[in-house]
């Protein structure tokens, strides 16, 4: 774990946390500068998990201004048994949610556009963010917020659980499904359809994407049944 | 190796799954049999954990200028009106209500309004203040104390003289509930961790005393000024010092004096599970033969967790014209950890449909008949519920002070119940 960027040491987040909470108890009570204070020490995570949870730069703007302004008004629910930073990243988390349902209810996007361009093997940082975001787009909501928590924010499985309201099984298991889709995915851009594929998977490669795509989150799958 | 297995490989969710660890043994134990001999899905299961490390590159880099440009705007705007409630109170230079409109505590009026510092959210939308400003306390990576801070002083006088509106709006009350629910679990684990051994030792005033704040002051509880001090103090790394003071804090949330109790009192709040020892039962048949709304005094003790439900329950009342009695009212909603604190009785001036009108008018409800109003408490204190029907079908419950009443309604909070 340490070896992950963003780690900080375990006193330094709690001393932080209280910071926090400081300053929620002091917004409430009416000081004027105490939530623009805490906007500017948790802004660039926020952005950072609502581009990432979007993929795009524009929605993801609209979604963090709505999250930040509902948050600012309704800091009075926040009652300082999570961390601040937690209760703000739901409040974000749940924000870009509803506009991907909603994205989802009017499918204005091609389904080609979703396809990962490119290699994922790139050195370049533009190139590695374009397909990583091209590939997260490809990942059921559940599985892409759990990983951009997860995997992208350096959050632990306990704090997503509380950022998502899901077990922590459920966290880990969506985490772990939308990676090895993701590594699917990603392998099959990068022109190599045939390390998965071989001899035993006779889905074609659109198949197995749309699977990724579309699959649940909850229970097993129910494929399968090797060895049993 | 392959050709011993069978042809088709577990599926991929399964094999993220047991990765993940959360497959039950017997399933799991079959997966990893097939794994282990399994190239092909030995080798996805390597990729899929170095995956993690490409994403982990990804670097979406800081919020840029312009979004930062429009929250900050949006933010403003937001402020502009929640500072100022009902737009009826100037936003520079606002003198408060007189002190007899503060149930809990009383105050000196006319204090210093935040709003003339340079900095914040503040109600003029002239003020030079934006979350872009240079002028950062705290280095948003690493927290490290920056020279050159705001300007905090002057310390301002100890006593908003203002009600605070603390406005939740929520679409549906799934939200609410899933929420709470989380927060609810969260904080039965941690009951037993929470409070500090300064708690019972009564800490609070003690911390309070610097010589700083040793003003005189007419407020009963910790003072607008205290919070500050306190985010200060935690700034300055005098953490031990705050977290005794959390213990036992008690806010002052805005002139009207409504309290939040703080750790202590909000987990009694919450876990409360003594029946009302006093409730008192107004007819709700009078008032609503009268033409008037039904005005409930149920003594039922409303909190955020159980909001929604508290008030589709007084709907039902209502609807009844049937007080539901002291009995009946479920042990966590009813009366809460100060019973002698503020008696039930307290401050029925909404009773009066006259008083009740103005009440509604300071909530921009003007001309709107109430589902249902209940003289009760929320979060341990005297409060007005007011349930109205809302504009799409559903409810829009608000918790006011007692003394609602135009130019001071008084919310507490504001939530909206689909149907």
């Amino acid at each position: 774990v340490t070896a992950y960027p963003g780690y900080e040491a375990a006193d330094d987040r709690t001393r932080r946390a209280d910071e926090d909470r400081a300053l929620m108890r002091a917004h409430v009570a009416g000081d004027q500068q105490a939530f623009a204070e805490l906007v500017r020490r948790h802004r660039d995570r926020l952005w950072a998990v609502a581009l990432r949870t979007l993929g795009d730069r524009e929605e993801a703007a609209d979604a963090l201004q709505d999250a930040l302004v509902s948050a600012f008004r309704s800091a009075g629910t926040y009652r300082g048994e999570a961390a601040v930073t937690t209760w703000l990243h739901r409040v974000v988390v749940n924000a870009c949610l509803d506009r991907v349902r909603r994205r989802q209810a009017r499918p204005t996007v091609p389904l080609g556009s979703t396809e990962p361009p490119g290699r994922w093997d790139d050195h370049s940082r533009t190139e590695t963010r374009l397909d990583v975001q091209a590939a997260l787009a490809t990942l059921p909501e559940g599985q892409r917020a759990a990983i951009v928590l997860v995997d992208m924010q350096d959050m632990s499985v306990a704090e997503a659980a509380v950022v998502l309201g899901v077990a922590e099984g459920t966290v880990k298991s969506r985490c772990s499904r939308g990676r090895t889709a993701l590594a699917q995915l990603l392998r099959a851009a990068a022109g190599d359809p045939g390390t998965y594929g071989g001899n035993h998977d006779r889905r074609p490669r659109v198949a197995r994407a749309e699977t990724a795509r579309v699959d649940g989150v909850a229970g097993p799958a129910t494929t399968g049944g090797a060895g049993q | 190796v392959n050709s011993a297995l069978p042809p088709e490989h577990p599926d991929d969710d399964l094999l993220a799954d047991l990765a993940a660890d959360v497959l039950p043994t017997h399933q799991a134990r079959a997966v990893e049999a097939h794994v282990m001999a399994c190239g092909r899905c030995a080798g996805l299961l390597t990729d899929a954990e170095q995956v993690r490390n490409l994403l982990l590159q990804d670097d979406p880099g800081p919020m840029p200028p312009d979004v930062l440009a429009r929250i900050d705007a949006a933010l403003r705007t937001e402020a502009a009106t929640f500072w100022s409630p009902s737009g009826s109170l100037p936003t520079v230079a606002r003198t408060g209500p007189s002190p007899a409109a503060a149930p809990y505590g009383t105050g000196p009026t006319g204090a210093q309004p935040y709003g003339a510092q340079p900095h914040g959210y503040g109600s003029a939308a002239s003020q030079p203040y934006d979350v872009q400003a240079g002028a950062q306390p705290y280095d948003t990576e690493t927290g490290a104390r920056q020279p050159a801070g705001r300007p905090r002083t002057p310390p301002p006088p100890p006593t908003p003289t203002q009600p605070v509106r603390v406005i939740t709006p929520f679409d549906d009350t799934t939200t609410i509930e899933t929420y709470e629910a989380a927060r609810r679990r969260q904080a039965a684990r941690r009951r037993d961790e929470s409070a500090p051994p300064a708690a019972s030792a009564g800490a609070v005033p003690d911390r309070a005393r610097s010589p700083r704040l040793s003003r005189p002051s007419r407020v009963p509880s910790r003072s607008r000024r205290d919070l500050r001090q306190e985010v200060l103090d935690v700034r300055a790394g005098r953490r031990g010092t705050v977290l005794a003071a959390a213990a036992g804090v008690v806010v002052l949330l805005g002139l009207g004096g409504y309290v939040v109790v703080g750790l202590i009192g909000s987990h009694q709040s919450d876990s409360a599970s003594s029946a009302s020892s006093s409730v008192q039962t107004l007819s709700a048949g009078s008032a609503a033969k009268a033409g008037g709304p039904p005005v409930l005094t149920t003594g039922t003790n409303y909190t955020q967790a159980t909001l929604a439900e508290q008030a589709r329950s007084l709907v039902q009342q209502a609807d009844r014209g049937v007080p539901r009695s002291a009995a009946a009212v479920k042990p966590q909603a009813a009366a809460p950890e100060a019973a002698s604190a503020t008696a039930d009785a307290g401050n029925l001036t909404l009773r009066d449909p006259t008083a009740l009108n103005g009440c509604l008018s300071a909530l921009q409800a003007g001309g709107r008949r109430p589902v249902a109003v209940d003289l009760a408490r929320y979060e341990g204190r005297e409060a007005a519920i007011i349930v109205l029907n809302g504009a799409n079908g559903g409810y829009e419950v608000w918790a006011v002070a007692r003394d609602c009443r135009p130019g001071a309604d008084g919310t507490i909070t504001y939530v909206t119940l689909n149907n």
